[in-house]
């Protein structure tokens, strides 16, 4: 499925990760009255083996946020961070208000914080694309996991793996400007979604 | 979920024992190795995929694969069989037999088939990993093979090591961290 994907194809949906992970880092710079910028974006097709590489290999901890898409495109949008970087995150929004709690508490509210961060920048993620192909796309609540990145980036495997041993990714990391904060977006259409994103492309 | 936990300080070998640790075999997603003691296989984060060993503790051969999806596509040839449950069990015993090791003698061990995310769209992949357990499951069914031990559903990644030594399976988990041998 993936074998034709030649480089004039891979830049289409290079742009797209530009301009979606462009609106979300504005997003995430107006959360925390920073600069953000991104490094970038990438569209690869790669070996499922080679997925978890990016990530410090499989066993590496990582925060897994996952936004299911629907309507137009239909698919998953996968944000990791490290687990010390999601951490990171969810302290320069939530600030000292948690001091005073207990531990179950403070779980619960950096979880909450996180999940909130992931539904801003995904949102503006997908509308940003949504504007640039004219599609309707439609995001689901996000869900959040702290596990194994091996086990994290299964997701991506299993949604590509009956048609072959290769995925489609789109990868955009997020630097902070004084502490280094990387994000890596994961835009990973179904089968037929992918059709129709391509399709958009003639016109592009 | 079935578990058969124990307690790791009960299998620690006594100290006047000597150990010779073998080499540790690493399996990729949809791969699959065989080995012989005192070597060692292994694969490392397992989500909804399935680590599946048989072993013959007669001859301590054992052999891993790492599943993907429950079921091979029809009409298309040339797909990797160790990458579904349906295909890579039979392939899996094959392999076995032709290194030595009797088939009526293989046993099962299986991890994995987490239920990672509980998001309800894209149903259809969301709940691979039970998919993959049951094809799993109902494959060694097919072939009178007794699985001995698993550690299957719930919704944390593992990393498995299997000693063709001991037969026993080590199953990590990082949330909650914990380390146990089934």
């Amino acid at each position: 499925m993936l074998d034709n994907l030649n480089g004039k194809g891979l830049d289409f949906f290079r742009e797209l990760e530009n301009i979606g992970a462009g609106h979300a880092a504005t997003a995430l710079s107006m959360l925390l009255s920073r600069t953000v910028s991104i490094r970038v974006p990438c569209a690869k097709v790669c070996n499922y083996n080679e997925i978890c590489d990016i990530l410090h290999g499989p066993e590496n901890v990582v925060a897994g946020l996952l936004v299911g898409i629907s309507e137009d495109i239909k698919g998953f949008i996968l944000l990791v961070l490290d687990e010390e970087d999601a951490l990171k995150l969810t302290r320069t929004v939530v600030g000292d208000l948690t001091d005073n709690m207990s531990e179950q508490e403070r779980e619960e509210l950096n979880m909450s914080a996180l999940k909130e961060i992931a539904n801003i920048l995904i949102g503006s993620y997908i509308s940003a694309i949504s504007e640039m192909t004219g599609l309707t796309i439609d995001a689901s609540v996000p869900d959040l996991v702290f596990d194994m990145a091996g086990a994290v980036m299964n997701l991506l495997a299993v949604a590509y793996g009956e048609f072959g041993d290769q995925v489609l990714f789109m990868e955009t990391e997020f630097c902070d400007q004084d502490e280094s904060l990387f994000g890596h977006f994961f835009l990973v259409p179904d089968v037929e979604s992918y059709k129709t994103l391509t399709d958009k492309m003639v016109g592009y | 979920m079935d578990t058969f936990a124990f307690d790791i300080e009960d299998q620690q070998p006594a100290a006047n024992k000597q150990v010779v640790l073998g080499k540790i075999h690493t399996i990729g997603i949809a791969e699959h190795k065989i080995a012989q003691a005192p070597d060692r296989l292994s694969t490392l984060g397992l989500g909804s995929c399935v680590g599946l060993i048989l072993y013959d503790a007669g001859k301590k051969i054992g052999g891993m694969v790492h599943i993907m999806l429950p079921n091979a596509p029809k009409n298309t040839a040339g797909y990797n069989r160790s990458k579904f449950a349906d295909t890579a069990v039979d392939e899996l015993i094959r392999l076995l037999v032709k290194n030595g090791a009797m088939r009526t003698r293989l046993t099962a061990k299986l991890a994995g088939g987490a239920h990672m995310f509980s998001t309800t769209c894209n149903a259809n992949f969301m709940n691979v990993g039970e998919r993959n357990i049951q094809v799993c499951k109902q494959k060694l069914k097919e072939h009178s093979i007794r699985i001995l031990a698993e550690d299957t559903g719930s919704t944390s990644g593992r990393s498995i090591e299997f000693n063709c030594e001991t037969g026993q399976l080590q199953v990590r988990t990082v949330s909650p961290r914990s380390i146990r041998l089934i």
